[in-house]
């Protein structure tokens, strides 16, 4: 079979997002190797620059008249590829509005490769979100994973972070390994890696273990789950998680909580609920599985933890575990909720990981529990704005935790899958309990004295402090990191869209039901 | 269109509240008066246009929310909420004017009226709600200041006592959660599209769906009541938070749950409500002589008075499942009756603790020759609650027993017991305070250290301020007392209509208890 094909002007402006943040991406690099080193705070600019040009590109493309399709149906730009794409944005542009005083205060120098990084990683999210071949699904894959495990390991001299990178490179490989399988066998199945073709197949064709097809396509969904599942880390493929997202710089975390996972649900909503959906009956016992002990475990391991940081981790596995029920469900009205459960799991999850991140010292001190002890009557903004964020991932009224929980339940419900909104229902009863510890310790707990530098060698054998002078390290744990602009602009973005999606939802939802196929 | 005046109640403290967050200390407080009092007002306004005959919903309105999930902005406001609206809208004005230690804090003073008008917003957002997800919307709204203000500004276990709160009230509220999505999707076949409107849902929820639906709201409404044994968390709630919170918690927050039975619970759901009343009837009257009992030997007596409201609402509990008329029409009143009375004996208990510096009943004697007017004051508001014709309490609770007679004379006959041990531990209380013999001058209780304020003893009796603070409630215990017609005359066509048609279909006629017109 030969391969014809001329790539159209109209090919790449299907594409723009992508290629917004991958230019933003390597004019930070060259930027970064001509100007002196007191501006390179400013290169965080370009990349912002990047975010937006991207995000008019949506806008454009939200309005765009024609086929979707671009590049004989290896990307698309139709509503849920932009939906998701506006997520990963968001995502991004918070990421990096509070990097800045964050990689300062840990000493890191090399600013301009950080922000390339992370404009590359988004670009990976953006383009496997717009995949609809498995081919490109892989490549954006691996193009979001590659910078993450460098990014993961951006800590000089930080064991911790090292760990994370090294722990998340072996075991995200790994994953990658099963789902390239799974994509083989699938193809060796239907003889497709096109989406659209895969569910002609599929759709066209009894599938039963004796046809010749029936193993491969049964193997590969199965691989094709696990390596997903890990990307969106759902129990049980969530050992990393902790580790990585705890030793991981605060930016770097918030943005793979997020980005990955929004990625990562595009791609599964795309290959399972679109490509497989014919064959659902075959799946959807697997999903719902993964969606109840996600959302359980991942729930009752976030309530033994005393670390705010990795509490977060596994609060963003339980996310995952009620996301699911989206994809378990697997009618259009599970992906609407999907959808705009992301949207508002972005901005209460950077929320969150934004404070913790603010009140963070060198080498990851001051993200235990104990640390947030009084923060009500020291820093009375930042306790406030915390809660805000906590009760919202709760799912309290009023913020966008309690419609991105609504809608995923009732979309449970009128599914028929009515257990999977019992059991989130008792999943989140578990959630209240340590979400509200956290703000216990801020408002209820006076504040301890500050601690002594003994203390603080004593008391924290497992954070390396080797290299750094004992007084200076003092002088960083002890007093309050000042507020950075890019952190008080993010916080503030993300308090406003917190509340805006809780307050005023419907545009939101209408969105999230378009990009489901919904009218 | 019209002037949304049920918006205007929610939304005025709403925002009040929030821009309260943002002020000092003193204009914090005359800030937080001012919105509170403009809430009365604008309830005063609503009762005063209500026409007093009609049944249904008035000054309703309708707004689309979110589109798709049959969610929508409805309020209403009928002859069962429109009383708790003015008690919440009152008690809010009453426990901001009794709030002048919190006033003194200069950092958090803010915050802390914030959260209050915060409170007071959310129980006027249940009552007015008649669409089943904004009421849910405003359950858990109550829940987030009632946490921050028992566990930021209350006693000494204040934290333990905030967490037991939210974990009771937050199990209960979250099953009323799925309880919500399921009640819509099973009356959606019957009404024909996917809606959460009251009104519309009447009549329409299958009766094989009925049975787990009404557990999932029960659940979430006996925790708020409380109904024993589900009132775990209430004394220590009571007892840590401070005085003012106290008194919006008992004499508001509380009337929430039972406002919830009589407005979802039973018209929603009759035939399970018919089946589950039984037990709940013999719940209620364990928890009435339970926590009576409970209340006869505490020491602590803010305690005692925790104990006694439970006591109290477990009538209120009895006159709803008793599922007639009377009992109906007995529990809302007795509703307001309470709020007002547990209200105004938590701010004396308020008044005495400060005072004498001590809770504990057994270190206490004799302050009646020193405080003649708080001895007045706090025997009024006894009497009250222990039902004495004349005063408030009796015509409710006198209904509310009446109805349950009518259902099943043992419930009337071990319900009405309760006066017995309610005489008994609030004359315990005021004996042991008010008079004998002071008592000697290093009385050391075993836990005494635990309700001991730091404030020592000041022999000041009652002045202006606090006057003004009481006297209001103590004259509406008179006025209701003497003059309880109007309040019947309102409630009775909205219970009938509402509440009385879904769950009997015949509805049976009322007697005229009241002879007012």
């Amino acid at each position: 079979m030969a391969f014809t094909y001329a790539i159209s002007s109209g090919d790449w402006a299907r594409i723009t997002p992508e290629l917004a943040l991958l230019v933003a991406a390597l004019l930070v690099m060259l930027v970064d190797a001509v100007i002196p080193a007191r501006l390179r705070g400013a290169l965080v600019l370009i990349g912002l620059l990047g975010v937006l040009a991207a995000l008019a590109s949506v806008v454009t493309l939200y309005n765009a008249t024609g086929s979707p399709g671009a590049f004989g149906g290896m990307v698309t730009s139709d509503p849920l590829a932009l939906l998701t794409t506006l997520i990963i944005l968001a995502a991004t542009g918070l990421a990096l509005l509070l990097s800045p005083g964050y990689i300062e205060r840990q000493g890191t120098r090399q600013q301009g490769e950080f922000y390339a990084l992370v404009l590359l990683a988004a670009t990976g999210m953006v383009l496997m979100a717009a995949a609809t071949n498995l081919m490109i699904v892989f490549l954006g894959l691996e193009l979001l994973s590659l910078p993450l495990y460098v990014l993961c390991a951006f800590a000089p001299g930080q064991q911790r972070a090292q760990e994370a990178g090294m722990k998340y490179f072996l075991l995200s490989s790994f994953a990658s390994g099963f789902l390239l399988y799974g994509m083989a066998l699938v193809y060796g199945a239907t003889g497709a890696t096109n989406l659209g073709d895969i569910r002609h197949f599929v759709a066209t064709h009894a599938l039963n273990p004796a046809t010749s097809f029936g193993p491969f396509l049964i193997g590969g969904m199965a691989l094709l789950a696990v390596g997903l599942a890990f990307k969106v880390s759902a129990i049980p493929f969530h050992a990393w998680t902790p580790d990585v997202y705890q030793g991981a710089p605060t930016p770097v975390t918030a943005l793979m909580s997020v980005g990955t996972k929004t990625a990562a649900f595009a791609a599964l909503a795309r290959i399972f609920v679109g490509a497989l959906g014919p064959v659902m009956p075959q799946w959807q016992g697997i999903m719902i599985a993964l969606a109840v002990i996600t959302m359980l475990g991942g729930n009752i391991l976030a309530a033994t933890q005393t670390n705010v940081k990795r509490m977060l981790a596994y609060s963003s596995i339980a996310h995952a575990g009620y996301l699911l029920i989206g994809i378990a469900v697997g009618t259009p009205l599970g992906l609407a909720a999907l959808f705009y459960y992301l949207a508002a799991y972005a901005v209460m999850n950077l929320g969150a990981f934004g404070v913790v991140l603010v009140l963070e010292r060198v080498a990851g001190l001051g993200t235990h529990l104990d640390d947030y002890r009084g923060l009500a009557a020291r820093r009375p903004g930042l306790a406030a704005v915390l809660a805000v964020f906590l009760f919202a991932l709760a799912g309290i009224p009023g913020t966008a935790g309690f419609v991105a929980k609504y809608t995923m339940f009732y979309a449970a419900v009128v599914g028929g899958q009515a257990e999977l909104t019992i059991i989130g229902v008792i999943a989140s009863m578990i959630g209240f309990y340590y979400y509200l510890r956290v703000i216990w310790a801020m408002y209820f707990v006076p504040a301890p004295d500050m601690p002594t530098a003994e203390v603080l060698a004593a008391g924290t054998p497992s954070v390396s402090l080797a290299g750094l002078n004992a007084a200076v390290v003092t002088k960083l744990a002890t007093t309050a990191p000042p507020l950075a602009v890019g952190a008080v602009v993010a916080l503030a973005l993300a308090l406003i869209g917190t509340f805006a999606l809780g307050i005023i939802p419907a545009p939101l939802i209408t969105l999230a039901r378009q990009a489901a196929g919904l009218p | 269109m019209a002037f949304p005046i049920l918006s205007a109640i929610i939304f005025v403290p709403l925002v009040g509240g929030v821009i309260a967050a943002f002020l000092p200390r003193q204009a914090a407080w005359a800030w937080a008066g001012a919105v509170a009092l403009a809430d009365l007002v604008l309830t005063i306004v609503a009762a005063l246009q209500f026409s007093r005959g009609a049944g249904g919903f008035q000054f309703a309105e309708h707004q689309p929310w979110i589109p798709g999930l049959g969610l929508d902005y409805s309020l209403g406001l009928d002859g069962i909420s429109l009383f708790l609206v003015i008690l919440s809208a009152l008690l809010g004005v009453v426990t901001i004017a009794a709030s002048a230690p919190q006033a003194r804090d200069p950092r958090r003073a803010g915050t802390y009226f914030a959260l209050m008008l915060l409170l007071v917003a959310g129980i006027q957002g249940v009552f007015l709600a008649t669409n089943v997800f904004l009421f849910y919307v405003f359950w858990e709204i109550m829940l987030v200041p009632a946490y921050l203000l028992i566990g930021t500004f209350g006693g000494p276990r204040r934290a333990a006592a905030a967490i037991k709160f939210v974990i009771y009230t937050a199990v209960g509220s979250l099953l009323m959660l799925a309880g919500v999505i399921g009640l819509g999707a099973a009356a959606s076949n019957s009404v024909g599209h996917y809606t959460l409107d009251l009104p519309a849902l009447l009549g329409h929820v299958p009766a094989s769906a009925q049975g787990v639906l009404f557990l999932a709201f029960f659940a979430a409404f006996a925790v708020k009541a409380p109904l024993f044994p589900f009132h775990a968390w209430l004394p220590d709630a009571y007892t840590e938070a401070p005085v003012p919170v106290t008194v919006l918690l008992a004499g508001a927050m509380s009337k929430t749950g039972a406002y919830g039975f009589i407005r979802f619970c039973l018209p929603l759901f009759p035939n399970a409500a018919r089946q589950a009343a039984p037990i709940i009837e013999t719940l209620a009257v364990i928890g009435i002589l339970y926590c009576a009992v409970q209340a006869l030997v505490q020491t602590d007596f803010k305690r005692l008075l925790a104990y006694s409201s439970v006591s109290h609402m477990g009538v209120i509990l009895l006159g709803i499942f008793a599922l007639n008329a009377q009992g109906l029409d007995g529990a809302v009143l007795q509703m307001v009756n309470h709020g007002i009375t547990t209200g105004a004996l938590f701010l004396i208990a308020g008044l005495i603790a400060t005072r004498a510096g001590t809770r504990d009943i057994r270190a206490l004697g004799g302050l009646a020759v020193r405080l003649p007017l708080l001895t007045a004051v706090f025997c009024i508001a006894a009497l009250s609650s222990l039902g004495l014709p004349g005063l408030n309490s009796f015509a409710g609770e006198f209904l509310a027993l009446l109805g349950a007679f009518r259902a099943n004379i043992a419930f009337g006959v071990l319900g009405t017991l309760v006066v017995i041990p309610a005489a008994w531990y609030l004359l315990r209380f005021f004996q042991g305070v008010m008079e004998g013999p002071k008592p000697s001058p290093a009385p050391a209780p075993a836990d005494g250290a635990e309700v001991t304020l730091p404030r020592p003893p000041v022999a000041r009796d009652l002045g202006v301020g606090d006057l003004a603070i009481l006297v209001p409630l103590l004259a509406l215990m008179v006025l209701i007392g003497i003059f309880p017609a109007p309040l019947p005359d309102r409630i009775e066509p909205a219970v009938t209509q509402n509440v009385m048609t879904t769950l009997h279909p015949a509805p049976p006629a009322l007697p005229h208890v009241f002879d007012h017109r």
